[in-house]
């Protein structure tokens, strides 16, 4: 049990803050206030705290603007040019100050991410827009979700050797894997699971490891809230959308983890994940010619805005009797 | 009638009530201190021999603790503004001292100094009452909040809050300035100290005879996570990643303890929220695996433009979120957002910097858990704490812990002891345990007499897990409020009075008869 001792005070801080105390009553009982008042009057206030949208952004002074570093900040405007974000591995900002950075590949092709978020200022990636995002980046995966019926009620979602290019975004971030599971007549869940979430290992068949990812050990387990928030807002027609699953009997679950780059990845992250579950014996087998049925992998990155879509990666769907 | 003071005492004996009543409120253990402070100021006013001595005396006394007292304010956080409401604030406060100060002189002079001795808690009382009152209401600096870190001493709140405390204080010095003032009443003013220092050996006793809830089980494990985040550095879009990878890596690190309950500083989620708070919140729970209750602001729908309310979420693992609890007492002008048209006028000219829409009430939410019944948490949003109300109306609403998640990076760290201080009053006022989980410390566990079971020290970045106790009976504090207190400290005035018209009753009485022989003889 850790204790703190309550009177420790700096000597240094008791003795300013004593002395301002005696010097603002000297100079409120004495005729000092007005030269007081004068002088304060007669200092610029910053721009980050003069309650003005001054750059016209629609956010006003420090703590709202994401420009402003703070209240003493005088330039509401977004940073300098030699601050922006820069892609082909240079750094977001200064590197002192800076938490996200998009990172170029070592074989010096372009991320997603490079290209989208590469040439934006800091205001424009500012975590404090709210939203959430409603469309996705998708790129198809050269491999396929399998659901494979173990008995009449018990089936399992594997999907091996699947590579994807590694974020190389310095940034924290929800990885979701997005499936397609059954649902009940009454519109409840059609399925129970039969571990924690979805296992994510890497290395060959039959001698993979579970994957350790920035000092994690993986599992995608069941986000019920992102279901509710984040994939109804997903779901549409267009391009960057995932398709309506309705009258095919499945639902979209999302199953997720938090997690932060991880520097010892190179440029690919190639991993098999599996999910079990049970389900009623006559429930129906995903249809692998009905193109609404495939699983995303979706990387949601908090620190950027809702209008940059997350990258999604789509995951052909089959099922095996 | 003594003879008054010479012109300059009443001044200094003033400013000396100011040195003690500043060094008692602040952070450390000088506390008990506050049972004399207010008594130089007391005999200054009582014997100035004038309104304006007793004023000037007063006076003296609000600059200076008052002055010392908010000193943190400009000093910490500097600005034009925070000056100039320095500057204009403490000889605005100052100025109630000095009402008070003439009044006690005035009744003085009209030799009711007893009276006004008696009339002193009352005064007392109304005077902390105004000021934590309303939009701009100050609730720091109480008279009671010196015996935060004193469970023992501070154990009267829990029949009369913080309210009972400062009056049983002022009680005190008034009784010391009676002995002082009036010694051929030493008797009495010696009879009366025992009587009001009753509360503390009883206070003693009670400590002594609770049992150590802690160790009874069935509390909740609690983690606080305290960042330690400087000011400089939070709510800065490049540093969104730095702050939340802190926040992250000692939430996992207390997931060995297996925490029931994970909670973060006031506003440490550095996005904007939404109507139920924020999905990535939710994402992060469900990671842990344990409920998390995190501070973050969340706009205003339809508001005005940058308004928002300084809330708390709880992300549940399954990834839901809802909101805890807004805060329902931002802090004026600097943090509340302008409600009159001058304080909008006054925004549009920068010298209202305040966003934050108030609260109707205080959050209450049901935290889950795997093994036993859900705990109903109470939420106190930073300065929240410091208004002994809204605790108690948690507490009656059912809430059965109080979370206080505060930040205080800006203001520093003298203030944050202060907060973390008069906190333990309201575990105290309502039999309730308490954590506070604030961004730069300390954060602290209490239990529902106001012991410190737990904590982590100012700046330090750690995370640590504590059981907090079970909740105590409600108190008579939270069944019957302050009206016993005001009942109570308006009593000796009665008695005063009672006893002023009874002497002055006897006197006429004996002055009628020594007279009537002399008017019998004028007729004759």
């Amino acid at each position: 049990m850790k204790r703190w001792e309550g009177g420790r005070v700096g000597a240094e801080r008791l003795r300013r803050i004593v002395a301002a105390g005696g010097t603002a009553a000297l100079v409120l009982l004495g005729p000092g206030i007005a030269g007081a008042t004068d002088g304060a009057s007669a200092a610029p206030v910053p721009q980050c705290s003069d309650g003005l949208d001054n750059d016209e952004d629609g956010w006003t002074d420090h703590y709202e603007d994401p420009d402003c570093t703070g209240a003493d900040d005088d330039d509401e405007g977004p940073p300098a040019e030699g601050a922006a974000l820069l892609g082909g591995g240079a750094t977001l900002l200064d590197g002192a100050a800076t938490s996200l950075r998009v990172l170029a590949p070592v074989d010096g092709s372009q991320t997603y991410y490079q290209r989208v978020v590469g040439g934006a200022s800091a205001a424009a990636l500012a975590s404090a827009e709210p939203g959430l995002p409603s469309t996705l980046a998708i790129e198809e995966a050269a491999v396929t979700a399998r659901y494979l019926r173990l008995s009449e009620r018990a089936w399992q979602v594997r999907i091996e050797d699947f590579r994807r290019n590694h974020e190389r975004v310095d940034a924290i971030y929800d990885m979701v894997l997005v499936l397609p599971l059954p649902v009940a007549a009454d519109g409840r869940d059609g399925f129970t699971t039969r571990e924690r979430g979805v296992r994510i290992e890497e290395g060959p068949a039959g001698r993979s490891v579970p994957l350790v990812y920035g000092g994690e050990k993986v599992v995608l387990k069941r986000n019920v809230g992102l279901e509710k928030s984040l994939l109804p807002r997903l779901v549409g027609n267009g391009a960057g959308s995932l398709p309506s699953l309705d009258g095919t009997g499945y639902r979209w679950t999302a199953w997720d983890t938090v997690v932060t780059r991880d520097a010892g990845f190179g440029d690919v992250v190639q991993v098999r994940a599996e999910l079990g579950y049970e389900t009623a014996s006559d429930a129906p087998a995903p249809d692998p010619d009905d193109p609404r049925f495939a699983a995303y992998l979706i990387t949601w990155i908090p620190a950027l805005p809702a209008h940059v879509p997350p990258y999604a990666v789509r995951i052909d769907v089959a099922a095996v009797h | 009638m003594p003879l008054p003071l010479p012109r300059t005492t009443p001044l200094r004996l003033g400013a000396g009530s100011g040195v003690l009543l500043a060094a008692a409120t602040a952070p450390g253990p000088a506390g008990p201190l506050a049972f004399v402070a207010l008594a130089p100021f007391l005999i200054a006013a009582l014997r100035a021999g004038s309104v304006r001595g007793g004023a000037a005396a007063g006076a003296a006394c609000g600059l200076v603790f008052y002055g010392v007292g908010f000193a943190w304010g400009p000093l910490e956080m500097g600005g034009r503004l925070l000056w100039a409401a320095y500057l204009i604030g403490v000889p605005l406060l100052a100025a109630s001292l000095a009402a008070l100060g003439a009044g006690l002189a005035a009744l003085a002079l009209r030799g009711r100094s007893g009276l006004a001795l008696a009339a002193t808690p009352a005064a007392w009382l109304a005077l902390e009452t105004g000021r934590a009152s309303g939009s701009l209401g100050i609730p720091l600096l109480r008279l009671g909040d010196a015996l935060g870190a004193w469970p023992s001493l501070a154990q009267p709140a829990a029949l009369g809050g913080v309210a009972l405390l400062g009056a049983w204080i002022a009680g005190v010095n008034a009784a010391l300035a009676l002995g002082v003032l009036q010694p051929q009443r030493r008797a009495a003013a010696l009879a009366l100290l025992a009587l009001l220092a009753l509360p503390a050996p009883i206070g003693a006793l009670r400590l002594a005879r609770a049992a150590d809830a802690a160790k009874a089980g069935g509390g909740l494990r609690v983690a606080a996570v305290q960042p330690d985040v400087p000011a400089r550095e939070r709510w800065v879009p490049a540093r969104f990643d730095t702050n939340l990878e802190r926040l992250l890596a000692l939430s996992r690190a207390a997931l060995p303890a297996r925490p029931e309950l994970v909670v973060w500083p006031e506003s440490a989620f550095e996005s904007t929220g939404f109507a139920d708070g924020h999905p990535f919140l939710g994402a992060i729970a469900n990671q842990l695996g344990a409920p998390l209750l995190a501070g973050l602001r969340r706009p205003v729908p339809g508001g005005p433009p940058g308004a928002r309310w300084n809330s708390a979420a709880l992300a549940l693992p399954g990834g839901t979120t809802r909101v805890a609890g807004d805060k329902v007492r931002p802090v004026p002008v600097y943090e509340r957002a302008p409600e009159s048209p001058l304080a909008r006028r006054l925004a549009a000219a920068g010298w209202w910097p305040g966003r934050v829409l108030p609260a109707r009430a205080a959050g209450l939410v049901e935290v889950p858990r795997e093994d036993g019944a859900p705990v109903r948490v109470g939420v106190l949003l930073c300065i929240d704490a410091a208004h002994p109300e809204l605790a108690r109306e948690l507490r009656r609403r059912g809430a059965e812990l109080l979370v206080n998640p505060a930040n205080e990076a800006e203001p520093g760290s003298w203030v944050a002891r202060q907060h973390a201080t008069l906190a333990r009053l309201r575990a105290i006022e309502t039999g309730l345990p308490l954590v506070r989980v604030a961004n730069t410390g300390p954060s602290a566990w209490s239990d529902g007499l106001g012991r410190l079971h737990a904590s982590i020290a100012p700046q330090e970045r750690a995370v640590h897990v504590a059981e907090v106790a079970v909740p105590l009976v409600p108190t008579l504090w939270v069944r019957w409020g302050a009206t016993p207190v005001w009942l109570a400290v308006l009593a000796p005035i009665a008695a005063a009075l009672a006893a002023s018209r009874g002497a002055a009753a006897i006197s006429h009485s004996s002055v009628g008869h020594a007279l009537h022989p002399l008017r019998g003889g004028e007729r004759a």
